[in-house]
């Protein structure tokens, strides 16, 4: 593990500080099932066969499921909305029933879909853009203001030339957005499902982040800088991994 | 479109077809609330109903299953869509299908998932009071019958570890957690709870729980497993498996009853995962008995021929099980001035008027009920056995909702007197302050364990959110139940400042545009949440701060009491014959449902006890009149939730007294007095005693002219012993004992002072009688079984004398100087009306009459009486302090008919020796009254030949021969007044006199 003494420490305590976090063992077991429960959280099936293989483990995880929680996001990545919905229906009719916020927005995803899609052409019908407004996102966004905003910003796609569109409305045809609602809907299957949401390494990247934070802000430490190695690394906890 | 699609629903006679049409109708209306209401109005749950109806056989495949997975998905979308949807639900046969639908046998996984998620989100989503059909009726009445607590059992006996079968078994648990007990007003809750209890533990579901409890200590447990008991082990939980909901199943099923605890505790998994310590000591169960008894409740459990009970030694001293309704001291509730005598006989006024002195007395019970409380616990506690200290450590870690699950089970077992003294510690230690820190819920790893359940339109984190947010404070409340320890650990932990913290905010939380006499669709959860918070936080302030002066004043200073007069006491249903609730200028308050006024009540009974906080914060924030109107609302134990704080605020010290009794008090509580419900009977007419305590005549009238003659004289009247016995059905609407599923020292309160058993039946216990137990085991389930037989005829008698108790009091005060307040603003006692006396006890037929009635009340205390008419010595000291009274208050001519009644006399004199002191001294008071002459009567000749006869006839009695043997009597009290009645007879004997 690398560091660098933006405070710079004393070196003999960085010293002993690493030769600290060397001597701790962990056990290998451990570290596989951590990355075993990232692949399945995430989504990653093919990975997640290979590693149990090659791991010698046996995670108590239903494939078929994770397939179709796979198949969901895929659907979502792709604009495919419609069957995006009718899979989560299938798997667990619960969830948009419970979750207003999530339908909304998966609907409203669709809405930009049929935008995309009439406006990549100059005469493009935009009537089953407006109908499907009307039908579907009218009625929840009059109960509610933040959904409102959120349709007329979205409508608003249908006034602009799609390839001069100010920043806030670029980022609504933005594939990313595709990718944040995914995540949202893969949270919701897993939470659904009894899984954790989030994968338990990333409330342990968390939690360091935290213990560093608070070792150097409230103990006064001079604590190393400790870097996970990945490039571009953000500080802040609320950044790592996400 | 909709109706095309309802029409070929109804048409459709293939099962594909009814298949495809469901699953567009599906995906039409989730998340769509109009198109629900839509689908409804076209009468969609005649046709769902249909398709669930085609249930196939036990292994046969079912060409229809899909379609019917798809109905009970479609039932499920609808239930989500709120109240109106549910209640058009209720209406229907769907219910029934769906529960019908549970066999895990005959129905596809996904249909009983469905089935069992409509289940649980009809219990969980708010029904207005006013629904005719409500689902915490409607569901347990289609779940509580032996066919389907069978398919229960076959539910939570599964062992697949498919992912839909853990959310099946976490639903069907939940559904148990959230009807077991039942709570709402209107129902005879404790009866109700018992009788389900009974009912799921006859199924066998408490057995298969335990063992689901079990499951996720396998793996921790491995190497303390003996060989013999390996075959009973379960295999270790699934990892999506919820211990939560199981948890808090068995937390619903084992509240207040003794033997269901026990029956968990000893359940033959967790005896196997945990054995004793002393093995040595250990009885094996009788092979074939257990076997039989888990072929019998858990078929699909593997069967051990062994298993091991707790060492009898270490599990509990059987005969000292106490029964539930036993006086538990702790638990006593004494209004204020209960048992002070409320007026001054003669020459008992060095004590100065009114004599009320809570801390002595308190002083005196402190020390007693902690010198009990060591000794109950010495008796009935568990030895802390490997789970219960699992169970602690569960409290400790994991996620929110498990923790406080497990401080659930906790608490219950605490309740029920089944921890020892070490485990209570380790409650103060480890549990409350967990509770406490959990009431701040807003910690990330409280969004996990609900099993998935929650309402239309909230979000699993935020229903789960809710959960812990409603939860935490209800336990804290259940824990601080009689346990001053408890409360100490809980304030210390700040739970009083936390406390006002939450309910200020969910005061404060009402969205801007909801409709405050009916919420919306939207609004309803969200409504629901803010009351059962408030409910919680109000319970649990209440029980805080019941005795301790010093958390009472916590309490004021967090101005709760002010939060409470303006956003607790406002009613959601109308309360006709009462003002309008008004709350101050500026303050929007939405109307509260009945737990929540039975809460807010409870929470100013509390405060009211101490003279300070009624004499200053109570008058400040203007209760009384709030409270007052509430004796309007529909529900009777609103209206005994008020009256038990009126008891407190009409005292004669109480500033609120005169805007009480302006508001109609009077009438009011006289014909409260006269219903049928017995705690508003005996609650009523306390009240009524403490407001004719000095009150003005006029007001003294009115009660009399109110209650009436008739019903005076039945209060005191032996003829009801005999004619009014309880026939089946009117004992029943009678019942109100139990302390099952209460959470107040109120309720407590209410069965200590009955003196009743509590349970309707003796219940069955789930060991058959096939099962060999351990002797001492099986003594004491024996002994609870036994303690738990309730004698209806016990419990009506009781209640006759504590009615007679009252009536005595009620008299004794009618008879007391007035104090006319509305003359003007005398400070001193005025002078007697010299006809109050005769007023009082013409009005109720003469005084000699009446004192026959008395002297028969005396001759119940005497050991010779009957043991049927034997009343109790509160009686007999109520009786004797109206005799001292009324020799006080009367005239010398009262006291020359008292001296001349024989039966009365005859009776005081088999008191002498009455086991209770307090008896004695009023005995002695009496003959002190008898025969003492007042400063102002000295010199009136006639006064005092007359008092010279009663003397000389007291003394021809044999009373003065009585009197010296009293001079030895142990209470130095007696001695004290056997020397002053002995000074008065010789002074008149004396020639000088």
């Amino acid at each position: 593990m690398a560091s660098q003494a933006s405070a710079a420490p004393r070196k003999g305590y960085v010293a002993d500080f690493e030769r600290r976090v060397d001597e701790v063992k962990i056990s290998k077991s451990d570290l596989n099932a951590l990355v075993m429960n990232y692949l399945i959280n995430e989504g990653y099936q093919a990975a997640a066969l290979n590693f149990s293989k090659e791991a010698n483990i046996s995670p108590q995880v239903s494939w078929s499921l994770m397939d179709e929680r796979i198949q969901i996001r895929e659907n979502i990545h792709k604009g495919n909305i419609q069957l995006a919905i009718e899979r989560i229906n299938e798997l667990h009719p619960d969830i948009l029933d419970t979750d207003p916020s999530l339908h909304f927005s998966l609907l409203r995803l669709q809405l930009i879909e049929l935008i995309r899609k009439c406006t990549s052409t100059p005469d493009g019908d935009i009537t089953l853009a407006l109908d499907f407004a009307t039908a579907h996102l009218a009625p929840r966004a009059a109960g509610d203001p933040s959904f409102l905003e959120d349709l007329e910003r979205t409508m608003a796609l249908l006034c602009f030339p799609r390839d001069n569109l100010a920043a806030p409305l670029a980022e609504l045809m933005d594939p990313a957005l595709r990718r944040r609602i995914a995540a949202r809907v893969n949270e919701a299957i897993l939470e659904a499902q009894g899984m954790q949401k989030e994968p338990k390494i990333r409330s342990l990247v968390r939690l360091r982040a935290w213990s560093e934070e608070y070792l150097r802000n409230e103990k006064k430490t001079d604590l190393p800088e400790l870097r996970l190695g990945f490039e571009d690394e953000p500080r802040g906890a609320d950044h790592v991994m996400t | 479109m909709t109706m095309d699609l309802v029409t070929a629903l109804s048409e459709a006679s293939e099962p594909a077809v009814a298949r495809d049409v469901l699953k567009q109708i599906k995906n039409n209306m989730i998340g769509h609330d109009m198109a629900k209401e839509l689908y409804i109005e076209l009468r969609i749950f005649d046709s769902l109903s249909t398709i669930l109806a085609r249930r196939g056989e036990k292994g046969v495949k079912n060409e229809w299953d899909e379609a019917r997975v798809e109905a009970g998905v479609v039932v499920g979308s609808l239930a989500f869509g709120g109240e109106e949807n549910i209640i058009h639900l209720l209406s229907s046969n769907v219910l029934l299908e769906s529960v019908a639908s549970l066999d895990p046998e005959t129905n596809p996984p996904k249909l009983i998932l469905a089935s069992l998620r409509t289940l649980n989100t009809m219990l969980d989503t708010y029904i207005s009071p006013s629904a005719a059909k409500k689902p915490i009726t409607e569901v347990p009445a289609a779940v509580y019958t032996p066919e389907v607590l069978k398919y229960f059992r076959r539910i939570l006996s599964q062992e697949q570890p498919d992912t839909v079968v853990q959310q099946q078994i976490a639903l069907a648990a939940s559904v148990f957690a959230k009807s077991v007990v039942v709570e709402a007003p209107g129902y005879d809750s404790c009866e109700i709870t018992r009788k389900r209890q009974q009912q799921v533990v006859d199924a066998g579901i408490l057995n298969v729980l335990a063992t689901r409890v079990a499951s996720f200590y396998v793996n921790d447990r491995k190497g303390y497993l003996k060989p013999e008991n390996m075959d009973i082990i379960p295999q270790q939980s699934r990892p999506t498996a919820k211990l939560a909901p199981i948890l808090n199943a068995v937390a619903a099923i084992i509240q207040g009853s003794q033997l269901h605890s026990v029956e968990f505790l000893f359940s033959p998994t967790l005896m196997a995962l945990f054995p004793p310590k002393d093995s040595k000591s250990s009885i094996s169960i009788v092979s074939e008995g257990y076997a039989a008894a888990m072929e019998t409740y858990m078929p699909f459990q593997r069967v051990s021929v062994s298993g091991r009970l707790q060492a009898p030694s270490r599990i509990i001293t059987p005969s000292e099980f106490q029964p539930l309704s036993a006086p538990n001291p702790g638990s006593e509730f004494p209004t204020l001035a209960q048992s002070q005598s409320l007026f001054p006989v003669v020459g008992q006024s060095s004590r100065g008027g009114l004599s009320f002195n809570p801390s002595a007395d308190d002083d005196m019970e402190g020390s007693g009920e902690e010198r009990q409380e060591e000794q109950k616990e010495e008796l009935l506690g568990i030895e802390e056995t490997e789970f219960m200290l699992h169970l602690m450590s569960q409290v400790q870690t994991g996620d929110a909702m498990t923790r406080l699950a497990a401080a659930n089970v906790l608490t219950n077992l605490h309740q029920n007197g089944l921890l020892n003294k070490m485990l209570n510690q380790l409650l103060q230690l480890l549990v409350v302050p967990v509770v406490v820190r959990l009431l701040d819920a807003n910690e990330p790893r409280a969004l996990m364990g609900t099993g998935g359940s929650t309402v239309g339109g909230v979000d699993a984190p935020t229903w789960n959110r809710w959960q812990i947010q409603e939860m935490a404070p209800a336990i804290l409340a259940r824990l601080t139940v009689d346990d001053q320890k408890l409360r100490k650990v809980a304030v210390e932990g700040e739970a009083i400042e936390k406390l006002s913290k939450i309910l200020a905010a969910t005061c404060d939380s009402i969205p801007a545009d909801i409709d405050l006499q009916r919420p919306s669709k939207q609004a309803a959860p969200g409504y629901n949440h803010r009351q059962k918070v408030k409910d919680a936080v109000l319970r649990a302030i209440a029980n805080i701060a019941l005795d301790d002066e010093r958390f009472k004043k916590m309490v004021i200073d967090k101005k709760i009491v002010k939060l409470v007069r303006d956003h607790c006491l406002r009613s959601l249903e109308t309360c006709p014959g009462a003002s309008p609730f008004d709350p101050p200028n500026g303050i929007k308050s939405e109307p509260n449902t009945a737990p929540v006024l039975i809460s807010a009540c409870s929470l100013i009974r509390s405060t009211s006890r101490s003279i300070y906080i009624l004499r200053t914060e109570l008058i400040d924030v203007k209760v009384g009149v709030p409270v007052f109107n509430l004796l309007y609302h529909p529900e009777i134990q609103v209206r005994n939730a008020a009256v038990a704080v009126l008891i407190n605020l009409v005292l004669e010290f109480s500033p609120m007294r005169e805007d009480i009794i302006q508001a109609g008090a009077i009438p009011k509580l006289c014909e409260l007095a006269k219903s049928d419900d017995r705690t508003m009977q005996r609650d009523a007419l306390w009240a009524i005693k403490h407001m004719v305590h000095k009150s003005p005549f006029p007001e003294k009238d009115e009660v009399l002219k109110s209650l009436g003659k008739e019903f005076l004289l039945s209060l005191i009247s032996h003829s009801w012993f005999d004619d009014h016995r309880p026939v089946n059905g009117d004992d029943e609407l009678m019942e109100d004992v139990d302390d099952a599923g209460s959470d107040t020292p109120r309720a407590s309160a209410v069965n200590s002072s009955a003196h009743s058993p509590t349970t309707a039946t003796a219940p069955s216990s789930n060991f058959p009688s096939s099962i060999q137990l351990p002797p001492r085991a099986a003594q004491l389930v024996a002994e609870i079984r036994h303690t738990h037989v309730r004698d209806p005829e016990l419990e009506y008698r009781n209640h006759l004398w504590s009615l007679q108790n009252l009536g005595y009091g009620l008299l004794s005060n009618l008879m007391c100087p007035t104090q006319d307040r509305r003359a003007g603003a005398s400070d001193s006692p005025s002078v007697p009306p010299p006809h109050i006396v005769d007023y009082v006890l013409g009005f109720v037929g003469g005084s000699e009459s009446f004192l026959s009635l008395v002297a028969q009340t005396l001759k119940a205390g005497a050991a010779n009486a009957s043991s049927a008419h034997t009343a109790p010595p509160e009686v007999i000291e109520s009786a004797m302090t109206f005799v001292s009274n009324y020799t006080a208050c009367g005239t010398s001519q009262h006291r020359t008919v008292a001296v001349n009644n024989a039966p009365l006399m005859e009776a005081m004199k088999n008191l002498h020796d009455f086991d209770r002191p307090d008896v004695r001294t009023q005995l002695c008071w009496a003959l002190i009254n008898l025969i003492s002459l007042e400063d102002s009567e000295v010199g009136d000749r006639i006064l005092f030949d007359e008092i010279k006869h009663r003397a000389d006839k007291l003394n021809e009695i044999g009373w003065i021969d009585i009197l010296h043997k009293l001079k030895h009597d142990g209470a130095r009290d007696v001695q004290e007044r056997v020397k002053t009645a002995l000074k008065h007879f010789e002074e008149i004997s004396s020639p000088r006199a």
